[in-house]
């Protein structure tokens, strides 16, 4: 959309070809002098005992996991343990040119992955960064237990430290890196640049887009890679992220010193099934998978095959990546080849495959291989191997035995969790220093703009003012964020048409004039990875808005906002944050895809605050709380009300910064009669019923907004339910299954002796949303609540209602699923 | 069309029967005058014959069950028209049934009346008790008693605020000034306590010659005696003692003097009673009940206090005991709270009196000594008496003993 490229016909019109450049595959030549000249004979020999070590852990957890018993150690564990026996090399070779500012992100196969990284930020950190780290994590908790026995050096210390947190982890106890409630499947140790796992295959994909976002944006040093399986390039949100992470703008739109694209490496880690389905000759068609990075730009993000059953290969490969990415040439894919040799998990009984398939890779086990080659150059002996490796189960039963046990690791009580759902903190900015902008803050055009409108929506006598004339909603909105974007040098906004456009809605109008490219920039059409970066994005520090330009579009970043942007707070107990502000909006007009109401489906999932506003007021006081705060909001605005003035708070939008405290519901009119009580842009219906029931009918009616779906405080309803005796609630949510009928039904029981008359939901039909003509046949309208009312409520003398609302409707149209 | 058919009212002291055995069983055609089942009484087995003409569409009440008289024990109609419509009802008396392992005398129709927490709520506070629910019209949806149906009800004639009612000294309360506009009539059928006191009077009337004679007698010395009481610690026990409590104790007293007058008219023979067994009527909001403070001549003052209070209290809280509505000899009524200054109670059968009390209001007495007229307190008493078994004149004798005993209270005390 930007009007500096132009799209030429007789560019795009001209006959051609496209030529491939080529991909290389596995041309890691070992060299054994050039190898020992640029590690040294250590370094070589680390390699192998890091890779022993993971095989070692592996192989505990698998007897654990099969037999119930490591060593004389009896143990049950109950939760997963998806092994990687046979992908130590790929694991110990990428991490071994890495620091700990290098980011990798995983999946639920990747302890080995954790144990890599965390030894080789140990062999590179000096033992008092160490011992900082250590002593600063979880206060001290970890180290505690690992120091008792006497280790010769700090970094065996360390060592220890890693392999105990980790374990601890996986056996859900309060010492593990994440106090046990991420487990097998998500534990990670951040200071050591291992960053969260995830169990949802590819989930780690645009998650990485975002911390490489962050980095690059925030010039922070190192990578960050995503390793993901080979099945995930199944996934839209990996592909979402793939593009994402190449799109042309980092080059061509950037400014050319933020450094161009985000340094992110797509890691492969190719065993070749995705539990037991082929990727290559079965469920993909690619063949080989480094041959996907053809299709996405110009340079096949460096794509390249790289043999993971040799550490040294792998090394290499990640060091030449590593330079494009830091030069801002990204994004990089590897298909980094390696073989479980242990099954998907230890329920597997590899039905899927040949003994002598698995008994071919057993032949070229990369520890066997790889301690070979160590002998043969005269690095290692058989002798000095067993050493090491009995020094390995040494250390190890060690740590199993501590984190068997339950004096020494605990689990956290139930209501821990509870506590780390959300962090709840304000933050004015989450780095000190100058935020970015292109004008001083009272250049805005926009800014200048409002300034001589009303803030309120009406006159002194009352009358409603002309939209053009007053702080709308949309604009009360601008003033919450770009107040935001000039306090937080962290704080991003992106999503699709963002820029120029101004958003689909025109809230970011005037943001293009303060903001540079990338601050505000516009997406591919990826929802997933929208969301999915911004947790990424969150998670490693900064501040970020997101937007999906529908709220139907949710369904498109369903795996990022259910279970990513969501979890990862708690999953890490509290050692994440997730500043992410996720603006939805809410359609109308435009059918059944584009004018759904999906607040009751995110307010099912635990660990998302939500709100709706309904006027101009609120809107900047709700953005403004939710711009402060550290936790994941997801924040719906209704089409309807774009252009509405406040009508309901009497001095307007204020100018200045204020918060509406949270999960504070608010009385929009008080009465004695009965309790209508809204969420989003039903306000005004509900203000319409309550003029004709006052009218004709004596009947006064207290409209309460909620406003906050998640948290939301009670006190307010149910005092007003106490009063009145009487609720009908009402929202654009099709009726089944809506958050309303939660709230109903805890009002019901906080209020129960006080109600006159059941709670009543007025929700929308459970149908399509039908033609903008049609939509007062779908959505609630006046008529609705005043015969809801009228039917289940208190019988209105001599009226006759339109609709029906009888209770019997409810039967029928419950047997019919509509 | 499908009725209800009650257990009889079989002799005017029986409160309630045991159903001894069904004669018929549930689809059986009966005829009016079939018998439909044995009962017993505390005197004697009885044919309970049927008043109507219909299919037993069900038998509501079991053998073995103990059932208080004027309640459904059947329910008798067409079975071809027995429509959705009746279903409510059935769902009603099967709710009796539940709820009689509670307090079978008392639970005359509990009903699952429908009502919303918050009317029932506001019931409750007000001492509306569940079984009265069905004479309120609810005005909900699907005829739901909603609050304001209460609060109406509040304000009608049927229910009288008990806290406006405690004083027996102050004028009469003023009726609530309604800011309501005209409402619909209400028509409510009458039912459980108001059944069995519209039968129970109608038949005192209908059954027995009374009359009503009235006297005043002197009030100085209970004032005073109450007074003395009031002024105690309010932890005294005594300090609870009300006029009503002295008028209970004074009439106990000297009904044993009046045989006559302490003595049941039963099938046409008049049997004098031994001890005093005192009934004194209670105002509840489902109605009039009168518990009776069993031998009563033979209680000190305090004793009959807190008798009566705990009788009323039961009453009120509907915890009281079928067996404490039993065996009244005579009755006391005490409508003097309201400032009335004469009444013409109705005798509770098979007794052959009841003492009116009414309001102590200043009356003229001429001073012979001084031929001066002074004021003193006067309690009006006005007696109704069964003209069959007592005439006027050993009637107006009680009457002045009465009126002498209260005048000297405080020898009475003495004895």
């Amino acid at each position: 959309m930007p009007k500096s490229i132009l799209i030429n016909p007789n560019e795009v019109r001209k006959a051609g070809t496209i030529k491939i450049k080529d991909i290389p595959l596995n041309q890691y030549k070992p060299d054994f002098n050039r190898e020992l000249q640029k590690y040294g004979k250590d370094k070589l020999l680390r390699i192998f005992e890091t890779m022993l070590t993971i095989r070692e852990f592996e192989t505990m957890l698998n007897s654990i996991k099969t037999m119930g018993e490591y060593r004389g150690i009896k143990y049950k564990h109950l939760g997963p343990a998806h092994l990687s026996i046979g992908q130590e090399a790929a694991s110990v070779g990428q991490s071994l040119n890495l620091t700990k500012d290098d980011f990798i992100f995983g999946s639920h196969r990747s302890h080995g992955e954790i144990l890599a990284k965390c030894f080789s930020a140990i062999d590179k950190l000096k033992d008092k960064e160490l011992e900082s780290i250590m002593k600063g994590y979880l206060d001290g908790a970890i180290l505690k237990i690992v120091e008792k026995e006497n280790k010769s050096s700090v970094k065996e210390l360390a060592e220890d430290f890693v392999l105990y947190g980790t374990l601890a982890e996986i056996f859900g106890r309060r010492t593990g890196f994440n106090r046990g409630l991420g487990g097998s499947m998500h534990a990670f140790f951040a200071p050591f640049g291992s960053m969260p796992n995830n169990a949802i295959v590819g989930g780690s994909a645009d998650i990485s887009v975002g911390a490489a976002l962050y980095k690059r944006i925030n010039r922070k040093r190192g990578i960050v890679i995503a390793n993901i399986g080979d099945a995930s390039m199944g996934c839209g949100p990996v592909w979402e992220a793939i593009t994402l992470a190449s799109m042309d703008q980092y080059h061509t739109l950037w400014d050319k010193q933020m450094g161009g694209a985000p340094p992110i490496m797509f890691n492969f880690f190719n065993n070749f099934y995705g539990m037991g389905g082929q990727t290559a000759g079965e469920t993909m068609g690619f063949k080989i998978l480094a041959r996907v990075g053809a299709g996405v730009n110009p340079d096949n993000m460096h794509s390249e095959r790289v043999d993971g059953y040799n550490p040294l290969a792998v090394a290499d490969a990640v060091e030449r990546k590593k330079n494009i990415l830091l030069k801002g040439n990204g994004p990089v894919l590897m298909d980094t080849v390696t073989y479980r040799i242990s099954g998907h998990s230890p329920s597997d009984s590899s039905s899927y495959r040949t003994k002598e398939e698995i008994e071919l890779w057993k032949k070229n086990d990369s520890i066997e291989h790889y301690s070979a080659y160590l002998i043969e150059n005269g690095l290692l002996t058989k002798t000095k191997r067993q050493d090491m490796h009995d020094r390995i189960i040494e250390k190890i039963t060690s740590a199993v035995k501590k984190a068997v046990s339950l004096e020494i690791s605990p689990r956290v009580n139930g209501e821990f969790i509870a506590d780390v759902m959300f962090s709840s903190q304000k933050i004015d900015k989450l780095e000190d220093r100058e935020p970015e902008v292109l004008l001083p803050l009272n250049e805005n055009p926009r800014v200048k703009s409002i300034s001589k409108k009303s803030r309120s929506g009406v006159d002194s006598e009352g009358n409603l003012l002309p939209k053009l004339k007053v702080v709308t909603f949309r604009e009360a909105l601008f003033e919450a964020i770009i107040h935001r974007f000039y306090l937080d040098p962290t704080m991003v906004a992106y999503g699709e048409e963002n820029r120029d456009w101004g958003g689909a809605f025109a809230v970011y109008r005037g943001l293009t004039e303060s903001l540079p490219y990338h601050r505000l920039f516009n997406t591919s059409i990826s929802e997933g990875a929208i969301a999915g970066s911004a947790v990424g994005y969150a998670l490693s520090g900064g501040r970020v808005v997101a937007e999906l330009m529908y709220c139907d579009f949710m369904g498109r970043a369903g795996d990022e906002i259910f279970n990513q942007m969501s979890k990862w707070q708690s999953m890490s107990a509290g050692i994440l944050k997730m500043p992410l502000v996720l603006r939805v909006s809410v359609g109308n007009k435009y059918g059944a895809q584009h004018s759904q109401d999906w607040t009751s489906i995110v307010a099912h999932i635990p660990g998302l605050k939500v709100m709706f506003p309904a006027t101009p007021y609120d809107a900047k006081g709700m953005l403004n709380l939710a711009l402060h705060g550290t936790d994941p909001v997801v924040f719906f605005e209704s089409q309807r009300l774009y252009d509405m003035g406040e009508l309901f708070n009497p001095g307007g939008v204020p100018e200045g910064y204020y918060e509406i405290p949270e999960g504070k519901p608010v009385i929009r009119r008080e009465g004695k009669d009965v309790t209508i009580l809204t969420i989003g842009a039903t306000l005004y219906k509900a203000a319409e019923a309550a003029d004709y029931l006052k009218e004709h009918f004596n009947i006064s009616a207290e409209i309460i907004d909620a406003r906050f779906i998640n948290p939301l405080d009670y006190e307010p309803i149910v005092e007003s339910v106490k009063k009145t005796g009487r609720i009908v609630l009402t929202s654009d949510a099709c009726e089944r299954g809506s958050f309303l009928h939660t709230v109903a039904s805890n009002v019901s029981q906080l209020a129960f002796d006080y109600l006159d008359a059941p709670a009543a939901v007025v929700g929308a039909r459970n149908w399509i949303t039908p033609a903008a003509e049609m939509e007062d046949d779908f959505f609630p309208q006046k008529e609705w609540i005043i015969d809801t009312i009228h039917e289940r409520i208190t019988p209105l003398p001599g009226y006759k209602p339109s609709t029906m609302q009888k209770t019997e409707n409810i039967l029928y149209r419950n047997r019919k699923g509509v | 069309m499908v009725n209800e058919f009650l257990m009889p009212q079989l002799g005017q002291s029986v409160e309630s029967c045991i159903i001894v055995e069904w004669r018929k069983k549930e689809g059986d055609r009966v005829k009016e005058g079939d018998v439909l089942c044995e009962v017993e009484t505390d005197k004697a087995t009885l044919e309970v014959e049927s008043t109507l003409t219909g299919t037993l569409i069900e038998i509501l009440r079991q053998e073995g069950d103990d059932v208080p008289v004027l309640t459904p024990i059947a329910l008798i109609g067409d079975e071809k028209k027995n429509t959705p419509g009746v279903k409510p009802e059935k769902h009603r008396t099967e709710e009796i049934k539940e709820g009689e392992a509670k307090d079978t005398a008392l639970d005359f129709s509990v009903s699952k009346v429908k009502i919303s927490p918050r009317a029932k709520k506001l019931a409750e506070k007000n001492g509306i008790k569940a079984e009265y629910y069905k004479n309120i019209k609810g005005t909900g949806p699907g005829g739901r008693i909603v609050e304001q149906d209460i609060k109406d009800f509040l304000k009608s004639d049927s229910y009288r605020d008990v806290k406006e009612t405690r004083s027996q000294e102050t004028a009469p309360a003023k009726r609530p000034v309604f800011e309501q506009q005209s409402k619909p009539e209400k028509s409510t059928a009458l039912s459980g306590i108001r059944k069995i006191i519209a039968k129970k009077m109608l038949e005192s009337i209908t059954g027995s010659a009374q009359y009503t004679i009235t006297a005043s007698a002197d009030a100085q010395k209970i004032l005073e005696y109450r007074k003395r009481l009031k002024n105690l610690s309010p932890e005294s026990p005594l300090a609870s003692i009300t006029i009503n409590d002295m008028v209970l104790f004074t009439t106990a007293r000297v009904l044993t003097n009046f045989k006559n007058i302490n003595s049941l008219i039963v099938n046409g023979k008049i049997i004098e009673k031994t001890s005093v067994n005192l009934g004194f009527a209670v105002d509840t909001p489902r109605g009039l009940l009168v518990p009776v403070i069993k031998n009563a001549d033979k209680l000190s003052l305090m004793q009959i206090s807190s008798e009566a209070k705990r009788l009323k209290d039961a009453c009120t809280a509907s915890t009281v005991q079928p067996d404490e509505f039993l065996d009244g000899t005579f009755t006391v009524t005490n409508l003097g709270y309201y400032g009335i200054e004469s009444f013409t109670p109705i005798i509770n059968p098979p007794q052959v009196g009841v003492l009116g009390v009414c309001s102590i209001q200043p009356k003229p007495v001429f001073d012979k000594n001084d031929e001066s007229v002074r004021f003193i307190h006067a309690l009006k008493l006005s007696l109704t008496l069964d003209h069959r078994v007592i005439d006027g004149a050993p009637g107006a004798r009680f009457l002045k003993a009465l009126c002498e005993a209260f005048k000297e209270f405080d020898l009475l005390l003495a004895g």
